[in-house]
């Protein structure tokens, strides 16, 4: 009998009997032995705005070569992605791009960064790790846009090689990640953690979706557990839900309860709390924590102005944490 | 009678755009364009499993 395989890549630890996928539907156990369905077979290529990510306090308006491939571990009810993060990799039209052409192709499009995005890298592992360690030897900066829902041995192996990490805290209650995402939110939290401990630039964004995580008591236990565990430096993102896969039901998240959110985070003592997803609204602009002066002024993705010298507020020599050069 | 005949240099004429469409799909081929796209999964072994004849217990 063929030995059963199981995963330790994420917290589901699937355990596959021959021919079968895990939850994440591009690992499979061929012969007794684990395989990744997707490495080199991305099924989404583009250059985006890094201020896409969302991440605010890292290289702003530089080009960052992004890249997914089918599956996610996850079923948020809400994806914005779900065509291809709830489908086999068979199902999406994947195009050839080993690790040295995405390098490549990063470097001859003048982008900065390499983004592993849109669905959630954690299940295009060894092709996101074997990519971002050459990308790294070639000055690039590698963009890990996850939902964190990974184990510690294989998060460490990579942590290495990532400098930046845009990661979803979609709630911070046990009840909603298992409803709304099949998930669980404590390995999360765990990986967060892992992360800010070896040094990778976060930027956290909490996507508040109406009648389910935007209570006032949760927006303000995710600010303290930020404030308390990774300290008032770590920007976080309250972005607007649009109507989506299955919650078309709901209506958008309202702009009053974005903006009351970040009011939450900065009287719990953050430094930086944004709103995504509302052009124009005056959380898309980093302002000093001291003076209060406007820093950098965005609209949508694009920067208006930018006050910040050598990592430092141009009016009062403040440091303002991120990557900026 | 009117009668509609094609013309040597009217048929001369259809000839050329045909051949100008046919070499226009046959270079857009060559680069890809019209080529199905490659939608067979990779195999590569993955890292971080265990095997149950491996496992403790």
């Amino acid at each position: 009998m063929l030995p059963i395989v199981e995963c330790r890549l994420c917290h589901h630890h699937c355990r596959l009997n021959e021919g079968e996928r895990g939850q994440c539907r591009v690992r499979i156990n061929l012969d007794g032995k684990l395989f990744s369905l997707v490495y080199g077979k991305p099924c989404s290529v583009h250059i985006d705005p890094i201020e896409k990510k969302p991440l605010y306090h890292v290289l702003p308006a530089s080009a960052s070569f992004s890249l997914a491939t089918a599956g996610c571990n996850l079923r948020c009810k809400f994806c914005q992605n779900w065509q291809i993060s709830q489908s086999l990799p068979e199902e999406t039209e994947n195009i050839e791009l080993p690790p040295e052409s995405v390098v490549q192709e990063a470097l001859k499009n003048h982008c900065r960064s390499i983004a592993y995005t849109y669905s959630d890298p954690v299940i295009f592992y060894e092709y996101m790790l074997d990519t971002a360690k050459l990308a790294k030897q070639n000055g690039l900066i590698n963009i890990f846009r996850t939902a964190a829902f990974i184990e510690e041995e294989p998060l460490l192996e990579l942590c290495p090689f990532i400098q930046t990490a845009s990661v979803d805290l979609k709630g911070i209650t046990e009840e909603y990640y298992e409803k709304m995402c099949a998930a669980k939110l404590e390995p999360v939290l765990k990986a967060i953690k892992i992360m800010h401990q070896q040094g990778v630039w976060i930027e956290l964004t909490n996507l508040v979706v109406p009648t389910w995580n935007d209570r006032e008591k949760d927006i303000g236990d995710l600010c303290l557990w930020i404030k308390e565990n990774l300290g008032p430096d770590v920007p976080l993102h309250f972005s607007r839900f649009w109507p989506m896969h299955q919650l078309k039901s709901l209506p958008p998240t309202p702009e009053k309860t974005l903006t009351r959110a970040r009011e939450i985070g900065l009287k719990e003592g953050l430094h930086y709390v944004y709103v995504g997803n509302i052009p124009e609204h005056e959380g898309n602009n980093t302002y000093c924590p001291k003076d209060g002066k406007l820093l950098i002024r965005r609209i949508g993705y694009s920067i208006l102005e930018n006050n910040i010298i050598d990592g430092q507020c141009k009016f009062c020599g403040t440091n303002i944490p991120g990557l900026w050069a | 009678m009117n009668k509609n005949n094609l013309s040597r240099r009217g048929f001369l004429k259809l000839l050329g755009i045909y051949l100008v469409g046919f070499f226009a799909i046959l270079w857009q081929n060559i680069n890809g364009i019209f080529s199905p796209k490659n939608t067979q999964p990779s195999l590569k072994e993955a890292k971080h499993y265990s095997r149950s004849d491996e496992m403790a217990g």
